[in-house]
């Protein structure tokens, strides 16, 4: 048996009613003239006033001014041009609860026509969870960059104190042959033992040795002073020549012996040098790490190799034939601040896959070499 | 200084070497330079007596290496090592190898000399006790077999009496062989034999 008109409406309303009574957003109906004349649970939920309070009062109690005038003004204007579209559509205000305080709400306001009458149906959705949420990833974002900034100062600093290491190595060698050549010929003068064409000979070395020093300051002000520069074309043998400057005398204080195996002719990449560098460096120190934790006494080596992968990518690998990495290490190392070394950060590796990828290529670790350990980035091939 | 002392120089930087060359000279000390452990190795015998000046950073072989082949060779030079900036784990190696000093470069000559000076007195008391050393051992050999034993007997303090009847022979001919004894070996006293047979015998006495 079809149900009558009678029940049909019925049933409607009733199912109106569950879905207005177990919404999550406050339903609230007015009239024209915005006095309240329905609320369902929500809204007790969110602003705090029990039903009674707010039947008959204006919604500006929830939404006061000067939001409130705006929607009276809104529900104003409804009413000259007719329309039949929401008054206001998702917008975002500050409603207020029963206690005072400022609740973050999205309004939906449509206008409804009940046996002639118009009335207003304002639907509050509270946004002060998620508001919540978007100011914690906002603030996380934010740390995260401090923490990234930061980061990156403490390697700079590194990267100083390595190449002040480099520098005071170089430069001791033509200081203490200076320094030696003085005091020789002092000494062969107060002796009276002087001979002219010694003495001559000594202050020419010592002149030679001078230069030498000056020299060698200038060769690493070039490499400082490249670290300045953005992003720009770099022929990435080059690159990975310069590196070893840096930490040369670590490898053969750890008698490692460093191969570089560079493809010829390889296409320029379009980086920031000094942190495509810093990532060779990483990866370099890292190998020597790795070796000099060895302590067996067969040769220890590093290569650092170059060769073009396809038309659009370069690969740089460094090799070393240390301990290798384990499987459960391997799993880990990438993390920050993960770390098996005694001084370590634990950022290097994380820092270099952060600007490899920024660079838009990936550094991994090659699984299948297992004679030692194999890092590798690639560099896509591509100009300004 | 005993005239046949020199200063070896073994660094891979023929600027250092030069200019240490000179600064030598300038003092009057016999040297040697190399260019490399290698040709220190190939040139030089464990005889040698003085000092080695050696670069603890070279390619090929460094000095803690050659220090090490020195020690399995029997070199019995003092080596000061020339250690440069940030090389303090290596020279702590170094000495714990038996290094007698170490020298951070650049380094001031009043430094070296002072150290190369203590380095070649040190060579010379150990010159001292080798010569001295030989000089006993061939005292030894001038001994007999009896005369051995019975030495061996009285330098753990065992009385004439007890050293006869060990070795089956009459008192008498052990005081016979004692004297015989402390005359080839030139000591007039038991102490002086038994201090004599410690510096020969450092395994068994000390």
């Amino acid at each position: 048996m079809p149900a009558s008109p009678d029940d049909a409406a019925l049933q409607q309303a009733a199912r109106c009613k569950a879905i207005v009574d177990n919404a999550v957003e406050a339903i609230i109906t007015m009239d024209e003239n915005g006095i309240v004349t329905h609320v369902n649970p929500a809204t007790t939920a969110i602003f705090g006033y029990p039903p009674g309070e707010l039947i008959g009062s204006s919604i500006a109690l929830l939404i006061p001014a000067p939001p409130g005038e705006e929607l009276e003004h809104s529900i104003q204007s409804y009413l000259e041009t007719g329309t039949d579209t929401p008054v206001i559509s998702r917008r975002e205000l500050s409603g207020r609860s029963t206690d005072g305080a400022r609740i973050a709400v999205e309004l939906t306001l449509v206008a409804i026509r009940v046996d002639g009458t118009r009335e207003f149906t304002a639907i509050l959705r509270d946004l002060s969870e998620r508001k919540l949420a978007e100011d914690l990833i906002r603030q996380r974002d934010q740390q995260t960059l401090r923490t990234r900034e930061h980061l990156a100062r403490l390697d700079r600093l590194y990267i100083s104190a390595e190449m002040s290491t480099g520098i005071a190595h170089e430069l001791n060698q033509p200081l203490t042959t200076i320094a030696l050549y003085a005091q020789a010929c002092r000494r062969l003068i107060e002796n009276g033992a002087g001979d002219p064409a010694v003495e001559l000979q000594a202050l020419d070395r010592i002149e030679k040795s001078a230069r030498q020093a000056g020299e060698i300051i200038r060769e690493f002000r070039g490499l400082v002073s490249r670290h300045k520069a953005g992003h720009e074309q770099v022929d990435i043998n080059r690159l990975i020549e310069n590196c070893p400057t840096l930490i040369e005398h670590d490898l053969l204080s750890r008698n490692i012996s460093l191969k570089l195996e560079l493809a010829p002719n390889l296409p320029s990449v379009h980086v920031i040098q000094v942190q495509i560098q810093q990532v060779v460096l990483y990866l370099l120190r890292n190998a020597s790490d790795a070796l000099a934790s060895e302590t067996g006494t067969g040769p220890k080596w590093i290569v650092i190799r170059s060769e073009r992968l396809s038309d659009l990518w370069l690969r740089v690998a460094v090799r070393d034939n240390g301990p290798g990495i384990s499987n459960a290490l391997a799993a880990r190392i990438f993390q920050p601040f993960f770390t098996t070394k005694k001084n370590g950060m634990g950022m290097g590796l994380a820092i270099s896959q952060t600007i490899i990828g920024d660079h838009g290529g990936e550094l991994r670790l090659n699984e299948d070499y297992r004679a030692g350990a194999e890092f590798y980035f690639t560099l896509p091939i591509r100009t300004a | 200084m005993s005239s046949e002392q020199t200063v070896y120089v073994v660094d891979d930087n023929a600027d250092i070497r030069d200019s240490l060359s000179l600064l030598l000279k300038s003092v009057g000390l016999d040297h040697q330079v190399y260019g490399s452990a290698a040709e220190f190795i190939d040139k030089c015998s464990p005889a040698a007596r003085g000092c080695l000046l050696l670069d603890i950073r070279m390619p090929d072989i460094s000095g803690i290496q050659l220090q090490q082949r020195m020690k399995d060779a029997g070199f019995g030079l003092p080596v000061i090592f020339i250690t440069g900036h940030g090389d303090v784990p290596l020279a702590v190696e170094a000495m714990k190898n038996g290094a007698m000093d170490f020298l951070q470069k650049p380094f001031s000559d009043l430094v070296l000399l002072d150290i190369i000076f203590r380095a070649l007195e040190l060579d010379r008391q150990q010159q001292d006790e080798l010569e001295q050393k030989r000089e006993i051992e061939a005292r030894l050999e001038t001994l007999s077999k009896r005369e051995l034993q019975v030495m061996e007997r009285m330098a753990i303090g065992d009385m004439t009496k007890v050293i006869a009847s060990d070795l089956g022979i009459s008192p008498r001919t052990v005081e016979v062989h004692r004297a015989r004894i402390m005359d080839k070996m030139r000591c007039r006293t038991l102490a002086q034999l038994i201090l004599m047979l410690t510096q020969v015998r450092n395994d068994s006495f000390g």
